[in-house]
């Protein structure tokens, strides 16, 4: 199965490549988007069924080494 | 005096630091590899700049998932002396060394300039012989410079006599100008609780020779040396 896990900068924590994504489509014309949180996804090809333990196992990984929790909070999308 | 410097794949300030202390200090030095667990009693262990990991997932993120810092963490909990310097502070923060983490400068990209920072003050073996106030120009080299905590973190650690160094102007002087990459309180190093272990992000060892541009580094790197040679002189 495949698991994808999406990073990004907490609300309140400054996110400079958002407001300059921000800014150059308002450069563009693209006035009407007011704001971006620009972030990470990583795609996990995992070995093995049990959607369940993937999950946990996933967790651990996101807490332990792949997301910094001072800055970043984090989802987890299990795909079959 | 018996210097471990650590080296993960990525980092690239290992042999100009280790030199530095060999050369300039006397020191007796020696690299340990990233899946080491015995960090052979080192009187000062020291984690240089670079890009550990290629700073993949963020600065320091992947580092965690080496041997070597398991150690670093019982190192520094039972009171050992660590120097982390760019990529090394990084680090400490990524293993709860030190709190707080890094964030893409605001500034559009990598920061080579030289910087003016100002001693806070003169906490623990590191800076004990550094008046407070004092100010020192030295290079930045960095894409996560941006320090951050949240302001419980901020309100520990100005408590505890935790900063070390803030981004200033020459004349010493903290605002929005001098403070280029937006850190929290343009703090530019940090000590931890015990005052035994000291981040920063600029970096002091490229600026300890003549030759080099000058030697206002050596004023941070020879911190723990009571008697550096005549040659090491800052």
């Amino acid at each position: 199965m495949k698991a994808v896990v999406l990073i990004k900068p907490k609300e309140d924590v400054p996110d400079s490549p958002g407001r300059v994504v921000t800014e150059r489509l308002a450069n563009r014309g693209f006035m009407e988007v007011k704001g971006a949180r620009v972030g990470k996804l990583i795609e996990l090809e995992i070995e093995g069924a049990d959607r369940d333990n993937a999950a946990l196992r996933i967790r651990q990984m996101c807490t332990q080494i792949l997301v910094n929790q001072t800055i970043e909070d984090f989802t987890i999308q299990l795909i079959d | 005096m018996k210097v471990g410097v650590v080296r993960f794949p990525g980092s690239h300030g290992a042999v100009t630091v280790a030199d530095i202390y060999a050369r300039l200090l006397g020191a007796s030095t020696y690299f340990i590899h990233h899946e080491e667990e015995d960090l052979k009693s080192p009187d000062l262990l020291v984690l240089p700049g670079g890009f550990a990991f290629g700073d993949y997932v963020r600065p320091g993120g992947l580092a965690k998932a080496c041997n070597v810092t398991g150690a670093i963490r019982r190192f520094a909990r039972d009171g050992g002396m660590i120097l982390g310097l760019g990529n090394g502070f990084q680090i400490l923060c990524e293993l709860g060394v030190l709190p707080g983490a890094f964030l893409i400068n605001p500034t559009h990209g990598f920061c080579g300039e030289e910087t003016y920072v100002v001693s806070e003050s003169n906490n623990g073996p590191f800076l004990s012989d550094l008046p407070a106030g004092t100010i020192i120009k030295l290079p930045m080299a960095c894409y996560y410079g941006r320090y951050y905590l949240d302001q419980r973190g901020l309100n520990e650690v100005e408590k505890e006599g935790m900063v070390a160094f803030r981004y200033c102007d020459k004349e010493g002087e903290c605002d929005f100008e001098s403070n280029f990459n937006g850190s929290t309180r343009s703090i530019a190093g940090l000590l931890s609780r015990n005052h035994r272990v000291l981040g920063l992000m600029p970096h002091p060892e490229r600026r300890c020779e003549e030759i080099l541009g000058g030697v206002q580094g050596l004023k941070i790197i020879k911190l723990l040396f009571s008697s550096p040679p005549a040659t090491a002189a800052a």
